[in-house]
């Protein structure tokens, strides 16, 4: 009793001087810590944090945040449901049933059913909404009419019974992996508040509400200087987020980003270029991860030189004669590390070796250049290595020119202007040696091959115009299995077709996330699709 | 002088007519165009790039984007981002205040400092401030701006951080909130680092104008016969001689308050200010027309009205002057 009282007059004495020098009353309690992010953003704003039609990794990162999907892959890349209890599938692929959990609410109070998820997919996919993203919904049974504005939303694709729960979802073809690619934030559920919603919808922030761990407090997006503010979700179904607010800082130049975090202003930091060793050596290195993404070094398959089967021995050579530890190290430091094949570490059903090499075997690369000039070649022209000017890929190309000199493949620098055209010109076939990398949208194997390697994908992602009916049919054959280890192995020997019996492409190094941290930051998720975990940040 | 006013404000709109309708030109005639640069390391499918396209117009004529660009323009629509679909309006409205506030704090330091440096270097002629002003002028303007941003934030934030000197460190946020709209009720030590940057690089420039214009004064007959006449120096350096000075002063202090702008767009960039300069710089790197030509607008407009000021100022210092409508031509 007598403490209590104490503490009540010492409680009265302290509000009054606080009272007398001007200040606010504050009532101290053990509250979660705020965090703030100069990383996220570091490089520049987000395109949007609307999962509708965010492009980005970093504006994808925030929509996470904000939207639960009905999937997700867990930091071993294994899937899991998020509003989703369970799925079942009929039809050989073609049909699935998603069973959502009870009890789930939107920030607004609003709850996630079926038809929340129909209501979402009807605005992302919508052709005015025009969304750089919508075409991940073609794989879904007459969608891609609604998309490109040639015909009504699919109703009978997409059916949801909010008494029962489900969501009944009709494939264009057998899909085995669509658990997997409806966890793509383009497939977010909407409450009713949103639905018609327009793009700029973000911009205020009240208006754009999820159903994730956090909901969004601010955003003063689309320019430097700008942030984007987080709090808890006050009615979200799952594990609370450790950190009080999230305030993510745009920054329009990676130097100032770092120097803020170095200066105090935040608690994480982007690392400019060529500053790895040393500030991982500084800051350490809790927020370095690999994640689901490849770099590689494709070969023009209709190029008279590099292309097609009778050149496979020039181009194993120049697979062979490639130091990837020498790009790991000097290039990235570390950061990136040697791949040995096409599938990153981490995605279901990865093998790894599955190049034709993963370390530099200079012997090898010189026997194989002696069996192509043996088959009546000639010393070729300096192959040319195609790459996008000005994003340091010089310095990557610069090492392999090295490393062919010694086994005597003259090579050469050949830079494409910095004007975003690289791509389209690169899928025209003007590349030689192709600069190439892939990042995943989904953890799934498919994701990678068919994209980069199908020769339906000619024109669009397979820069080498690569086309091969084995490769082809072991592909087609793995997306129309329903027994997930058939398929897998179907992947991995299409991998092994185009790496190690073709060797249409080569790959360098699978790529990773670095970031320097507050020594306050204790605990840093990274997901293996690049996406830090901010809910489950812990900061002391 | 209103016929005057008339007449340039007149031609300033034929300026900014000529120079938005070179700049629509210029976006048609190099490579590449802002919905394939979406495209990047994964291609996106053609009818979604359609729907980007007729979303914002694209798949029309030129002219018929050309004249509904103007047609726009005149009922006050700058059109949207194709970047990110935000409304130029609204990022020019967000940028600017705070690419003005920037422009502001960093001329008024300008003066301040060139005003400090070329009047002592001019009154102390060959002393040690004289040449320490002349080492500074020489080696401040030949500094790029994103090096001595990046080298500022280093020894006032970064510096000051490690060694826990609070008080020296200076890279802190910009203000958010402003009284009278210029000056800063939050965080002021934010502002400070980039004004000074955008300050001293012409800073350097008009302090030794100033210099050269008032030794040049100072040897004419009347000064001499001011100071025979037994009046203060004070009252012949700054009522006689500073005043006679300034003219040409003003001219080059003119045309540094629009090189200024220049600088402010690079100041911005490096310390990621709020402003219009990284917009700039970004909108032009992804052809982001709309927010280019509403830029161009507004940054044309600008060096139009601060000309104009230069030229009506000349007649309220020197009244010898006479501002005649006639002398447009």
């Amino acid at each position: 009793m007598k403490v209590q009282t104490l503490g009540k007059r010492s409680a009265a004495v302290i509000a009054a001087l606080a009272l007398a020098v001007g200040g606010n009353v504050v009532v101290a309690h053990a509250a979660a810590p705020a965090y703030i992010d100069c990383e996220l953003f570091g490089a520049g704003e987000p395109d949007f944090i609307d999962p509708a039609l965010t492009s980005t990794l970093v504006g994808a990162n925030v929509a996470t945040m904000l939207f639960d999907g009905l999937t997700d892959t867990d930091a071993n890349g294994n899937l899991y449901g998020e509003v989703a209890s369970k799925w079942t599938t009929k039809d050989g692929a073609k049909t699935w049933t998603f069973t959502l959990k009870k009890g789930l609410k939107f920030s607004n109070g609003e709850a996630v059913l079926p038809s929340s998820f129909v209501n979402g997919w009807k605005r992302s996919m919508d052709s005015k909404l025009a969304s750089e993203v919508a075409y991940h919904g073609d794989f879904i049974l007459g969608m891609n009419a609604y998309s490109t504005g040639k015909g009504a939303f699919p109703s009978s694709s997409v059916v949801a019974d909010d008494k029962a729960m489900t969501l009944t979802v009709k494939m264009e073809n057998p899909t085995a992996d669509w658990p997997s690619i409806v966890g793509h934030s383009v497939f977010s559920p909407i409450p009713t508040t949103m639905i018609g919603a327009s793009g700029k919808v973000e911009e205020d922030g009240t208006k754009l509400v999820g159903n994730g761990p956090f909901m969004l407090d601010k955003a003063i997006t689309k320019r430097a200087g700008g942030e984007v503010v987080l709090v808890p979700n006050p009615n979200y179904g799952g594990k609370a987020a450790l950190l009080s607010k999230v305030t993510f800082k745009i920054s329009s130049d990676v130097n100032a980003a770092y120097n803020a975090f170095a200066s105090g202003q935040c608690d994480n930091g982007p690392i400019p270029a060529g500053r790895y060793s040393e500030l991982l050596g500084k800051w350490g290195t809790k927020g370095v991860k690999t994640t689901l993404g490849t770099d590689y070094w494709g070969f023009n398959w209709e190029d008279p030189t590099v292309g097609g089967t009778k050149n496979k021995y020039l181009r194993s050579a120049i697979s062979k004669a490639i130091d990837r530890e020498q790009i790991s190290t000097v290039i990235y430091q570390g950061v990136r590390k040697p791949a040995s094949g096409l599938l990153p570490p981490g995605l279901p059903g990865y093998v790894a070796g599955q190049g034709i090499t993963s370390t530099r075997d200079l012997a090898g690369a010189k026997a194989d250049y002696k069996r192509w000039l043996d088959l009546g070649n000639k010393t070729p022209a300096p192959i040319r290595l195609s790459y996008n000017d000005g994003a340091g890929w010089d310095k990557v190309a610069s090492i392999i020119i090295a490393n062919l000199k010694d086994v005597g493949i003259p090579a050469k620098l050949d830079p494409f202007p910095a004007d975003g055209t690289y791509f389209s010109k690169m899928r025209k076939g003007q590349g030689q040696m192709i600069r190439a990398g892939w990042f995943a949208d989904y953890a799934i194997a498919d994701n990678f091959l068919y994209p980069l390697l199908h020769s339906n994908s000619i024109g669009g992602d397979n820069l080498e115009r690569y086309s091969s009916a084995t490769f082809d049919g072991l592909i087609n054959s793995a997306r129309s299995s329903t027994n997930k280890s058939f398929a897998q192995s179907q992947y991995r020997r299409a991998e092994i077709q185009a790496l190690r019996s073709d060797v249409v492409i080569t790959q360098t190094v699978n790529r990773g996330i670095a970031t320097v941290l507050a020594a306050s930051t204790s605990v840093f998720p990274i997901s293996p699709l690049g996406m830090i975990v901010f809910d489950q940040i812990v900061k002391n | 002088m209103f016929t005057y006013t008339i007449k340039r404000l007149l031609q300033s709109l034929i300026v900014v007519w000529a120079a938005v309708t070179l700049m629509f030109a210029l976006f048609f005639i190099i490579p590449g165009d802002p919905i394939s640069l979406k495209s990047g390391e994964k291609a996106l499918p053609q009818e979604i790039l359609d729907n980007i396209e007729r979303k914002y117009g694209l798949d029309k004529p030129t002219y018929v984007q050309y004249f509904r660009f103007w047609g726009n323009l005149f009922r006050g629509d700058l059109g949207y981002s194709y970047k990110n679909d935000k409304s130029v309006n609204t990022i020019l409205h967000d940028g600017l205040s705070t690419s003005a506030r920037l422009l502001f704090w960093g001329a008024l330091l300008q003066l301040i400092i060139a005003l400090t440096v070329g009047l002592t270097s001019a009154i102390k002629r060959g002393s040690l401030g004289d040449r320490l002003g002349t080492v500074f002028s020489v080696g401040i303007q030949g500094i790029p701006v994103f090096v001595s941003g990046l080298l500022a934030q280093y020894l006032f934030g970064v510096l000051p951080f490690q060694m826990h000197w609070d008080w020296l460190n200076f890279y802190k946020p910009w203000p958010q909130t402003w009284t009278l709209g210029i000056i800063p009720t939050d965080s002021w030590k934010g502002l400070v680092l980039p004004a000074l940057v955008v300050a001293v690089v012409d800073a350097a420039f008009i302090a030794r104008m100033l210099r050269s214009s008032l030794l040049e004064v100072l040897r004419a007959d009347y000064i001499r016969t001011a100071f025979a006449k037994g009046l203060s120096a004070r009252r012949v350096w700054f009522h006689h001689a500073l005043r006679n000075a300034l003219i040409p002063v003003i001219t080059v202090y003119g045309t540094s308050l629009i090189a200024i702008f220049g600088v402010a767009v690079q100041t911005e960039k490096v310390f990621s200010l709020p402003g219009m300069g990284s917009t700039i710089a970004d909108s032009a790197l992804s052809q982001d027309a709309p927010v280019v030509l509403g830029l161009a607008i507004v940054v044309i407009a600008f060096g139009a009205v601060v000309n104009l000021i230069v030229d009506l100022s000349y007649a309220l210092i020197d009244p010898r002057i006479k501002i005649d409508a006639k002398a447009v031509h």
